[in-house]
């Protein structure tokens, strides 16, 4: 039997750069990301916390060695590791929260569009509902709005700034025409 | 439009939200009768002022959330999550939060 | 260059520029930084509309976007725009402008015969008029207001140009930077607050671009473009040009239309038209100054006559010379400075008639600068036709002083601060004497006025008090000032109050409202009616209530009433304000979400599959799902019958990725199921999966799906397409409010795994060469209801033995990337076994066959019981719903319920939603016994078939001959009442 991989979210691993030359916003769709998603267990917050090494705050990310975990709601984060196999990234985190929390692997279920360039702030005002201003938000900011009627968990990732934009899979091509669209007056 | 303050997410526009009603009617334990699910089923004030509500962060952290808000105003006077206990205010209170 | 093109002024224009324009045919030529009217009146063309109702010649009252009279038609083909007001539109090169509410031409329009009717056409012409015979409305009123009435014509193709949405934020917002707002601006910048000013025009600093003033030692117009320069360059600051704020709303956002493009004749590739900005404020600061008023004199509608400060605006501004000699009639000091402007430009002016009789510092300074002034002197009447010829002249008391030649009168009768927007957060305005004018309340948001906009109408005083309101607002919003800060300064200047006059005698038209032409007598007749209410009047007469919402007529209006009222205009009051500030287009509400983006497609991870199979796709919410596939030459009922079929003859593969999916873990996660469905879940064993049923809490059926259990802590729960959101928040409402204490956590996993329905008697040979040896599927491995998790391509896959079309039947889901190769991998293996693909229509065919319900039969009406599951219902456990469900009413005894009909004529078909009676000749509600569902030309039953709730259901009726009544259709087929299980109802087939 051939050995299938994944297909692009977009169904053209070449639209990205494609559509990010000279141009006052870029895009790209970072490969290889995985996903889960992580439940405390009733009274184990804390305990799920230290365990993984993270931060309580609701609107912040924190970094860790092998995956970034950003807050969804009270007792609940999505946790993204640079992990090419999902599975493996799956069990290692079910090990550590084994008995205090649960997993739900997430990995197919988002596209990540990574969103950045000199009028990025401005590209995001076309859409997003959030106060992205310089003195508001930092490295690590996250939040879940909806932008074009789409449901995005963003998270900035750094001060250029670059903003990683996760949707669910389903709306990944629409909201990549919104993204190319809203774009195309900072070309 | 209404600005609700989200105990999880901060500030956020009306349109993250879906309303969900009245917050102050309880579900009776399951062996009550039919008229107490009734009531706590179909009957509503309809309150001219201050009212206790559920707005579900639908856009956002998907929590519901207990806003206290004036119906006559707009204005809003508190916000929490579903366990927490929040009072109406006192007296009218000039300029929303 | 245009004959009336003055060389003097032109402050708004780049002379360097010239642009070519046609309007209503002819070509002009203008400047760069012209408007529409400013360029026409530089070619001496006064003449630029025609009025509402009775069509009289107009020319335009104002130099702004409070403009009433000179609305035009802009552009042509699918761009054309209606009641583009010229005094706001930008000249641009090849800029395409006809005039409105007149037929054949501008000059001659053979509908002004209005006029000759008009004692018919006054206050409340349409109530009185059209109101009988009702009979009438359509074929006769309708038309003829259409016709008359008509405010230019909408495009009619498409508008090939796109809007957007944009979202703003900022600690202090100005609205409009004219003396006041630029002020302000300057001193909440300098406390750090972020900061927002909008401003409506192209350019900045309101008036100070038609005086003479200095302000900080420098000409004033050029304050304002340092100032705007210095807050441009602040990080701190955004400034925005081309915006109006229309919306003041609640939690103090405002909305505000910025016309990106409309100053070309096209947007550049990739920008938008418009972009409509909601603007989140901490604090506002309305600094949106004030509108001039008209005189009412009779004829004061005539081309020609403007109000006084639009004339010296036109001169200074835009270099424009609205007349030769221009006559100057006033209440107040202001119109004084007009007639300086002009003196400076050059143009003749003849007097200045000034109503009051106290003498004024700004009359002896007109009369030492050479201008005659005459004191107690009103309009009486305009003379000519279509431009102004002469101004008649009268005493205070009415009696005739004299004649005056001109080409141009600028009338003023005070300023009205502009308070819509401070109006729409509810703050009532409130009437000052001393001023002539409404000014703001206390304020209710985190807002205040300042300048103009509160009544202040001195330079001096319009800078202070827009400094003070700019502090106000940082501070407010939690920025300190330093001590240091100063505001700009101008020379103080004293004036004379104005004098009220609501109407100069006269027996002829006097305009009040000159858009909807209102007159002073509709007004007295309305207050004569009893319409004394100033709300009343509004509606009665249409006062203000035109597409410029009155701006220049609102407070001449009041006057008038309370005039009529005989009381002081401080009892009458002047009505509330509503959003929009001036017309904002549908497309800039609609933004980004028009046609194909109206809402977001939601895709299949096989979507591209059923592309490639020539799938024709339906809308399932924002999901598309493959409805049929079609082979070349087959129409839908022949399509859709051959899958259906096939699927029971061999094998089928579905797309079946849309269903919600939510993974549930927890201990509790068990006594969380049994809570919400009506069926037990705590005996469920892992690896197995069931059928379960929500109720709503008032009792009637929710939804339904198949619930495995993968470990014992970890369930899978599937729900229908169209409730998988609904029943996420109905079950986050279980959770996180009725039962926080129970230890359960889920998630949709909807997008996460993608999933496939393969059904029919060859499935499991099918799927057994798909995957190969990854998988045993045997029915010892995998019973019926059985659940299997397994590897396949290095990744996990789920395969559950269920089935909805009662065939042997699996459900196979893999995460969502890995979605087209699983679809390529048993279509490739099925070929052999005759697989074919179906679609949500065969699907249907399927589950009416077997009498499953769905969506159909789910129409929130509907009980457990009535669909023939009223057993499923546990008694040994409290669920939602299930108090209700015992009302009288949802378990009466005469209850429609599930029926299945087979149509028992060779000829014609059935239909969802006729309706079952007895007798065909009786059909009517009361006769109606129960409705269709779901229909299908079933290939297994061999006829049309269909699903119904029949009052009395099967145990009264099986058997029996009933009639389906379409009245649509005009249809009535005979039915025969059997079993909704059509097909094997002892499920043998579920074997294989
Ligand atoms: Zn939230």
């Amino acid at each position: 039997m051939a050995d299938f991989v994944p297909i692009h979210p977009l169904g053209d691993p070449e639209a990205v750069s494609k559509a990010s030359s000279n141009a006052g916003v870029t895009f790209d769709i970072p490969p290889d990301l995985s996903m889960v998603q992580v439940f405390a267990r009733k009274g184990q917050e804390d305990n799920v916390i230290r365990k993984l090494g993270i931060s309580d705050s609701p609107r912040t990310a924190s970094s860790q060695k092998s995956f970034n975990a950003l807050p969804l709601s009270p007792g609940q984060w999505m946790l993204v590791g640079n992990e090419k196999d999902s599975s493996k990234f799956e069990a290692a985190i079910a090990k550590k929260v084994a008995g205090i929390g649960y997993v739900s692997q997430q990995s197919a279920s988002r596209v990540c569009f990574r969103v950045s360039g000199p009028k990025v702030r401005d590209f995001m005002s076309r859409g997003c509902r959030l106060d992205l201003g310089e003195s508001v938000t930092s490295k690590g900011y996250c939040a879940q709005t909806p932008i074009a009627q789409i449901g995005v968990l963003l998270h900035q990732i750094d001060e250029a700034p670059t903003y990683d934009l996760y949707v669910y899979s389903g709306f990944a091509r629409a909201f990549w025409h919104w993204l190319t669209e809203t774009a195309a007056q900072f070309r | 439009m209404h600005r609700i303050d989200c105990p999880w997410c901060g500030i956020r526009d009306e349109a993250e939200f879906q309303y969900q009603g009245d917050a102050t009617k309880v579900r009776p334990a399951p062996d009550a009768s039919q008229d107490a699910f009734f009531d706590y089923v179909y009957k509503r004030d309809n309150p001219k002022g201050w009212h206790t509500e559920w707005w579900h962060h639908v856009g956002g952290c998907r929590q519901w959330v207990k806003v206290v808000r004036n119906t006559l105003t707009h204005e809003i006077h508190a916000t929490g999550a579903p366990a927490e206990k929040l009072s109406l205010p006192r007296k009218k209170k000039r300029g929303s939060k | 260059m245009g004959k009336n093109r003055l060389n003097f002024g032109g402050t708004k224009l780049d002379r360097s520029k010239p642009v070519n324009f046609t309007f209503d045919g002819k070509t002009y030529s203008g400047f760069a930084g012209d408007t529409l009217a400013s360029a026409l009146l530089a070619n001496g063309v006064v003449l630029m509309g025609r009025s509402f109702k009775y069509h009289r010649p107009r020319g335009c009252l104002t130099a702004g976007s409070e403009e009433p009279n000179a609305i035009v038609e802009m552009r042509s083909g699918p761009r054309r725009e209606p009641n583009t007001r010229a005094t706001v539109a930008e000249l641009y090169d090849g800029l395409d402008a006809q005039s409105q509410n007149r037929w054949p031409s501008l000059a001659v329009d053979l509908q002004s015969v209005n006029q000759l009717l008009s004692p018919w056409l006054t206050a409340g012409f349409y109530y009185k008029t059209f109101m009988w015979p009702a009979k009438f409305w359509e074929p006769v009123y309708e038309k003829f207001i259409r016709r008359s009435a008509g405010l230019g014509h909408a495009a009619v193709e498409a508008d090939p140009d796109t809007y957007e949405h944009a979202h703003a934020h900022c600690d202090v917002l100005v609205v409009g930077a004219g003396p006041a707002g630029l002020s302000a601006a300057l001193a909440a910048a300098a406390t750090g607050a972020r900061v927002l000013i909008v401003e409506e025009q192209a350019h900045v600093g309101g008036d100070l671009s038609s005086t003479l003033d200095q302000i900080d030692g420098k000409p004033a117009d050029q304050w304002a473009a340092e100032a705007w320069v210095k807050l441009k360059a602040l990080d701190n600051v955004t400034t925005m040009t081309r915006t109006t704020v229309f919306g003041y709303y609640d939690g103090n956002v405002l909305a505000a239309l910025e016309r990106v493009n409309d100053h070309l004749a096209e947007p550049p590739n990739g920008q938008p038209r418009q972009r409509m900005w909601n603007i989140r404020a901490k604090e506002v600061a309305l600094t949106c100054g004030s509108h001039e008023r008209a005189l009412t004199f009779d004829n004061n509608d005539r081309p020609g006559v403007m109000l006084a400060g639009a004339v010296r605006e036109f001169v200074e501004g835009y270099g424009a010379a609205p007349g030769k000699r221009v006559v100057i009639v006033t209440n107040n000091d202001e119109a004084y400075r007009t007639a300086m402007v002009l003196k400076e430009a050059g143009v003749e002016v003849p007097l200045i008639a000034d109503a009051r009789t106290t003498p004024n510092a700004a009359a002896e300074a007109a009369r030492a600068a050479g201008i005659p002034v005459e004191m107690g002197v009103l309009p009486k009447k305009a003379v000519g036709r279509l431009q102004v010829k002469a101004i008649e002249l009268q005493r205070v008391d009415g009696a005739f002083h004299k004649k005056v030649e001109c080409d141009c009168v600028a009338m003023s009768s005070g300023y009205s601060p502009d308070v819509h927007l401070v109006s729409q957060t509810g703050v009532a305005p409130i009437w000052r004497e001393d001023i002539l004018g409404f000014v703001p309340d206390t304020p209710k948001r985190q807002e205040r006025s300042a300048g103009a906009g509160k009544g202040i109408f001195d330079l001096a005083g319009c800078l202070h008090d827009g400094h003070m309101a700019g502090i106000d607002a940082a501070r407010n919003a939690g920025f300190e000032p330093a001590k240091s800060l100063k505001a700009s300064r101008a020379d103080p200047t004293s004036a004379v109050p104005p004098l009220a006059i609501w109407r100069c005698p006269g027996q002829g038209k006097a305009f009040v409202d000159f858009q909807n032409d209102v007159t002073a007598r509709d007004i007295h007749l309305a207050a004569q009616e009893g319409y004394v209410s100033v709300e009343h009047a509004k509606r009665y007469t249409t006062l203000g209530m035109a597409t410029d919402q009155g701006k220049t007529s609102n407070v001449t209006g009041i006057g008038l009433l309370a005039t009529a009222r005989g009381e002081p205009i401080s009892d009458v009051g002047t009505t509330r304000f509503r959003p929009p500030y001036s017309p904002v287009a549908i497309g800039a509400f609609a933004g980004h979400e028009r046609g194909r983006e109206f809402q977001p497609v939601r895709q299949t991870a096989m979507h591209s599959c059923g592309e490639k199979l020539g799938a024709v796709f339906v809308e399932a919410g924002l999901w598309l799902r493959p409805q049929y596939y079609p082979k070349p030459g087959e129409g839908v009922m022949e399509a859709i019958y051959r899958e259906s079929k096939q699927v029971r003859e061999t094998a089928g593969i579905c797309d079946v990725s849309t269903l919600g999916k939510i993974e549930i873990f927890g201990p509790d996660s068990g006594e969380f199921l049994n809570r919400l469905y009506i069926n037990g879940w705590k005996m469920l064993a892992p690896g197995k999966a069931r059928y379960g049923l929500m109720l709503r809490e008032d009792g009637y059926v929710f939804d339904d799906g198949t619930t495995s259990r993968l470990d014992d802590d970890h369930y899978f729960m599937t729900t229908t397409t169209a409730n998988a959101a609904r029943v996420l928040a109905h079950m986050e409402h279980a959770a996180q409010v009725l039962w926080p204490e129970l230890d359960v956590h889920f998630c949709s996993a909807t997008e996460q795994w993608c999933g496939v329905a393969v059904a029919g008697p060859n499935a499991r040979k099918v799927l057994a060469d798909a995957f190969d040896e990854a998988l045993d599927i045997s029915d010892e491995a995998l019973p019926f209801m059985g659940v299997r998790t397994f590897s396949w391509c290095g990744t996990t896959a789920r395969i559950f033995r269920i089935s909805f079309s009662g065939e042997l039947a699996f459900e196979v889901n893999v995460p969502w990337s890995f979605g087209e190769a699983m679809w390529n991998a048993i279509w490739e293996a099925g070929q052999k076994h005759g697989l074919i693909a179906y679609g949500t229509e065969a699907l249907s065919v399927l589950r009416i066959e077997k009498g499953h319900v769905a969506g159909n039969e789910l129409d929130g009406r509907t009980t457990a019981a009535d669909m023939g599951l009223g057993r499923m219902m546990s008694t040994k456990k409290p669920f939602i719903g299930q108090v209700m469900a015992g009302r009288e009413g949802m378990i009466a005894e005469d209850r429609a319920t599930l029926v299945g009909l087979k149509i028992t004529e060779s000829e014609g078909r059935l239909r969802g939603g006729a309706h079952l009676v007895v007798d065909k000749d009786d059909a009517s509600a009361e006769t109606s016994l129960g409705w269709v569902t779901s229909v299908c030309d079933s290939p297994a039953v061999g006829c049309w078939i269909g699903l119904a709730y029949l009052q009395g259901g099967l145990s009264q009726h099986e058997g029996k001959t009933l009639y389906a009544v379409n009245p649509i259709y005009d249809e009535a087929p005979a039915v025969e009442v059997c079993s909704a299980h059509f097909f094997d109802p002892e499920g043998e087939r579920l074997n294989g």
